[in-house]
């Protein structure tokens, strides 16, 4: 993949849509791409994180070990990112994520996302409001748990 | 050994001890040689008056060379005619004086070429012994002594310092002698040809005797201090050297200038006074030495004119006096010497002559396989204290039994580490005793504390070496296989071993004792170094190094076909796991997207340190298949395109910026370079050549997957690949060093053992591809037989000065295995793995204590300082220091403990 439509593809993740060109064409190119096939793992729950993945082409799983077995609770696809929590917070990977097709990613190592973050701020409220969405969604997620688990059953 | 050994307080003594024979024997060819010089001296004076001024009457004859000897009176009193000599005329008696005068120059010559050949091998040999007893010295020295010495120091002294004192060996009895013969023979001749000519030489040969070798003592002074400035000088260079991350890390490299700086400043004062001095005192001798010609003239031409010397005479003691000062002068030169070597004779002592150097008997060559070790290691009583007394380890005493793996644990310097020390005699106890099954540790020689004994700890120095060697050296006590040598060189290399008073074992045998590490023959040595290596868990990195090392030279046809057949054994098992788009395979038709641009252009590889010397788009080999391919305009192009939209992308950060680094192409230097050169290209003035060569190197570097900046088309790939034909018929020689070419059907030799094996690169893009590929490889190297080699490899990587070339874990590991190899009685292991983290150190730890099953030694005592007591559970009992005090001893409840 070329870092032409590497960027094209970028400009749809909704991540990298409020950053200008010029720094999307550093991002791409700080960037390595990678494959996967169908079955393999792009990180795994528990080990230390040091890359970022935006996936660019197909499909992946990402699911959390419980006591219970594995149990997925995202589907990611084009644009998505992921990853990106245990590189920011230097804590070790939450979840796994595993390709669930031929996958093809844009792997932003951890050393160059930092550097990306901290010298350009459009970059940093980006990841921000993304993270901040995602904390939303688990908050309502949580919020219609206790009430299932109150036993008033979830709002229709 | 040991009285030739001894370093003579006197270098006189010294030398006269050691080479009595030979300083005898040159005396007897000086003494022999002398009359000779004499007559050259005589024979002048011989032709000066008889053929050349003599009173000839035409016709007249003469008879010369008769010889006679005058018998005593007992034999009837009278002579004995030997020869009954020449008659010539008065040419004839010229020419037959004259060539007799040249015959003895020729016999003079010749006898001191061979007195200064012989008085050279004498000086060569004597400076051998001399650093050879210097370096048996620093192998025997206390242990503690190595606290006080610079390595440099001892080097500079050994190498620089015995030179001269070496070279005085042929000459500290010889040189006066023959000098002082000469001068009086020349002495004598004057006084005897005119007594008052005689004595105004003699006075002034007394006042140069006298008064310049007085002079001269400040000569010598000042040379002592420039010996001393100039040692100390080496041990600070040598310190900067070791320092340098510290020098690094503080800023203090001006310090340091400043510092060495200082040094030679001091240095040069010394020398310049020196040579001052020198030549002031030269000056002087001059001067007197050719005082006494003008004497020899005015009082001389007098005595001619008054007619109480006839000028035959004159003439002669003027040559004869031109003899005097030579001596003269190389006698107070020697003097100068003599004082030199002295005091530098007794500065090397000073620093060699100690009182408790290890005894000659202890470290004696021993050929038996000294006993085992039988019965319990007890520890009495055990104290230990730094030199200033303070106590290091209390009172201790404790037992080992046999087959027991004993646990210290406690903080750093709590005194577990002492007792290690001395347990092996690395520390000096101040007080109490330890005694392996009975006999006592310091009555023992090292051919049983080194054999029987094992050790490692953090940090110990592995000089430059390889793998291999350094695995070994705990095996290497005295040649256990020695090879028949025979013939002259052999004969001259043990005479003059014995000669100069060195060991005369042969470096070059086998000195691997394979019994000590419990192997029946050289061959299975190797098997038993992977089985160590794997228990300290360094034999995979070993065979990586052994992968990743260039292929040696030796590599025979056999191996190459190995080689090739494990290429072809990778593809197919590439392709039965369904793996072969993880690879690409290089190909001579076609383009390998994973390879630099250059490198599918030549179809090989490039050295990295040829491009940093010559870049390679600036060598013609290169320009000329550029040119030749019209490749030339198409890569310029190219490297333009690249430096654009690097530029476009990287230009606006700052220099500093830590995001530059992540170009693959640049690097954050070349950023600017590029930028105002494109500023030129565009320009459309005079295109610079090295602009385009610029560009070019720029294109060459391009890899599409990793650059991602789609500038390859078909065409233009199709274009690099048909330029190969122009390298494949042999490279320009501005290129054999610096490419290397792919062979399909052999190795290339430059290239990695991996490289050759592999033939193509693995396809990064897919995430899983290198760890797969390396899996493949393993498996491959495996099966078709190739890991020997491939260990092979590994063992003999050379591991740098210090061992700079591993990392400390490795370092550490290393040092183990060394000692695990040679399967001792005691173990005594000192945070031996300090650099590893918990885990792989309690792996370790498991690993050693059970190997002395499979290693054949169950009997063996370990002894297990650890730096984290977790990892105590593995032990029979632990023992725990603490200040100095032994505080507990664990797990053995029958052993009271006596604390004395």
């Amino acid at each position: 993949m070329l870092l032409k439509s590497e960027i094209g593809l970028l400009r749809a993740v909704p991540l990298f849509a409020g950053i200008e060109p010029q720094r999307l064409k550093l991002i791409a190119y700080t960037a390595d791409t990678v494959a996967y096939r169908e079955g393999q793992i792009l990180c795994r729950q528990g080990e230390t994180g040091d890359a970022a993945f935006v996936i660019m082409e197909g499909e992946a799983a990402v699911s959390i070990a419980t006591e219970g077995g594995d149990f997925t609770v995202a589907n990611l696809k084009n644009g998505d990112v992921v990853g990106e929590i245990s590189i920011l917070c230097d804590v070790p990977r939450t979840a796994t994520v595993t390709a669930t097709s031929q996958l093809s990613a844009l792997r932003v190592r951890k050393e160059a996302f930092l550097q990306l973050v901290r010298q350009f701020p459009e970059i940093a409220t980006e990841v921000m409001r993304g993270l901040a969405e995602r904390l939303s969604h688990t908050n309502e997620e949580l919020a219609r748990a206790r009430n299932l688990a109150a036993g008033r059953g979830a709002p229709q | 050994m040991s009285g030739s050994g001894e370093l003579h307080e006197s270098i006189f003594r010294y030398v006269w001890r050691h080479t009595r024979r030979q300083q005898l024997w040159l005396f007897a060819v000086l003494l022999v040689s002398l009359p000779l010089y004499y007559l050259t001296l005589d024979l002048p004076k011989r032709i000066v008056n008889g053929p050349i001024q003599g009173e000839w009457q035409p016709g007249e004859t003469q008879t010369v060379f008769d010889f006679a000897v005058p018998l005593p009176d007992f034999l009837g009193g009278g002579s004995w005619q030997v020869f009954d000599g020449l008659t010539l005329d008065r040419l004839g008696v010229l020419v037959a004086l004259s060539l007799t005068f040249l015959f003895f120059v020729v016999v003079n010559g010749l006898f001191k070429y061979y007195l200064n050949v012989y008085k050279g091998r004498l000086g060569e040999r004597l400076l051998r012994r001399l650093r050879y007893q210097l370096v048996d010295r620093v192998l025997r020295f206390p242990t503690n002594r190595f606290k006080h010495v610079r390595g440099p120091e001892i080097a500079s002294m050994i190498k620089d310092e015995t030179e001269p004192v070496g070279g005085f060996g042929g000459s500290a009895f010889a040189d006066p002698a023959l000098l002082m013969s000469q001068a009086l023979t020349a002495l004598v001749f004057i006084v005897l040809q005119n007594f008052w000519l005689g004595l105004v030489a003699g006075m002034v040969v007394a006042v140069q005797i006298i008064l310049i070798p007085r002079m001269r003592r400040r000569l010598v002074k000042l040379a002592r201090a420039r010996q001393l400035t100039a040692r100390l000088l080496s041990g600070r260079i040598g310190e900067v050297v070791e320092s340098i991350p510290s020098i690094r890390t503080n800023d203090t490299s001006n310090w340091e200038r400043a510092e060495l700086g200082d040094r030679l400043g001091k240095i040069l004062k010394i020398r310049y006074d020196f040579f001052q001095w020198k030549f002031f005192v030269n000056f002087l001798n001059n001067l007197l030495a050719q005082t006494t010609p003008f004497i020899f003239y005015l009082a001389g031409g007098y005595f001619v004119i008054t007619g109480r010397l006839d000028i035959g005479q004159l003439v002669a003691v003027i040559a004869a006096y031109k003899d005097l000062p030579s001596p003269l002068k190389e006698l107070i030169a020697w003097d100068q010497y003599r004082v030199d070597v002295q005091s530098k004779y007794a500065q090397i002592r000073e620093q060699f002559v100690m009182p408790g150097l290890v005894a000659p008997q202890v470290q004696r060559v021993s050929f038996d396989a000294p006993p085992r070790l039988d019965g319990e290691i007890a520890v009495n009583g055990l104290r230990i204290s730094d030199e200033s007394g303070n106590e290091l380890l209390l009172p201790t005493t404790l037992r080992l039994k046999p087959g027991e793996a004993v646990a210290v644990v406690g903080p750093l310097g709590g005194g577990g580490e002492y007792l290690a020390e001395a347990l092996v005699r690395l520390a000096e106890p101040s007080g109490g005793r330890i005694a392996f099954a009975g006999r006592p540790l310091d009555g023992l020689d090292d051919a049983f504390a080194g054999r029987r004994l094992g050790y490692s700890a953090a940090g110990l120095y592995l000089p430059q070496m390889s793998v291999r060697d350094a695995l070994t050296y705990g095996l290497k006590h005295v040649p256990m296989i020695r090879q028949k040598r025979s013939g002259q060189d052999e004969a001259t290399r043990l005479m003059e071993a014995r000669l100069a008073g060195n060991i005369d074992l042969d470096i070059r045998d086998d000195w691997n004792d394979y019994t000590a590490a419990g192997v029946s023959e050289p061959a299975r040595l190797n098997e038993r170094l992977a089985e160590i290596l794997s228990i300290v868990e360094l034999k995979s990195e070993i065979a990586r190094l052994g992968l990743r090392s260039r292929m040696p030279e030796t590599v025979g046809e056999g191996t190459v076909e190995e080689i090739l057949a494990a290429r072809r054994r990778f593809r197919q098992r590439l392709i039965e796991g369904g793996d072969e788009d993880y690879f690409e395979s290089f190909d001579k038709t076609r383009y390998s997207d994973y390879a630099t641009v250059f490198e599918n252009m030549v179809f090989g590889i490039a050295d990295q340190e040829a491009e940093a010397e010559r870049p390679l788009a600036a060598r013609p080999g290169v320009q000329k298949v550029l040119a030749a391919t019209g490749l030339d305009e198409r890569l310029f192009t190219m490297g333009r395109q690249i430096a654009e939209t690097l530029i476009e992308i990287f230009g606006d950060l700052a220099p500093d910026n830590p995001l530059l680094d992540e170009i693959d192409l640049m690097s954050p230097e070349e950023v600017e370079v590029y930028r105002s050169a494109l500023r030129r290209v565009d320009g459309e003035g005079k295109m610079d050549p090295a602009d385009r060569q610029a560009f070019q190197t720029l294109a060459f570097g391009y890899v599409e997957p990793r650059d991602r900046l789609g500038l390859l088309d078909d065409d233009l790939r199709t274009a690099i690949v048909a330029a190969r034909t122009h390298f494949a018929d042999g490279l320009d020689p501005d290129l054999a060093d610096a490419v290397s070419l792919h062979d399909e059907n052999g190795v290339n030799r430059s290239a990695s053992l991996q490289d050759n094996i592999l033939f193509g690169r693995i396809v990064t893009r897919y995430a899983e591809a290198p760890a797969r590929i390396n899996t493949v490889l393993s498996e491959t190297l495996e099966e078709t037989g190739l890991s020997g080699l491939v260990f092979e490899l590994g063992l003999a990587f050379d591991i740098g000065s210090g061992a700079k070339r591993l990392s400390s874990g490795q370092q550490q590991k290393l040092t183990l295995a060394r000692a695990v190899l040679k399967r001792p009685d005691l173990l005594v292991l000192n945070r031996p793995l300090a650099a590893l983290d918990g885990e792989a150190q309690m792996r370790i730890i498991a690993a050693v204590l059970k190997a002395r099953q499979t290693l054949g030694v169950p009997e063996q005592v370990v002894l297990w300082v650890l730096g984290n007591p977790d990892h105590a559970a593995a032990f029979d009992r632990t023992i725990e220091f603490r200040e100095g005090r032994m505080v507990e001893a664990g797990n053995e409840p029958a052993e009271p403990l006596e604390l004395a």
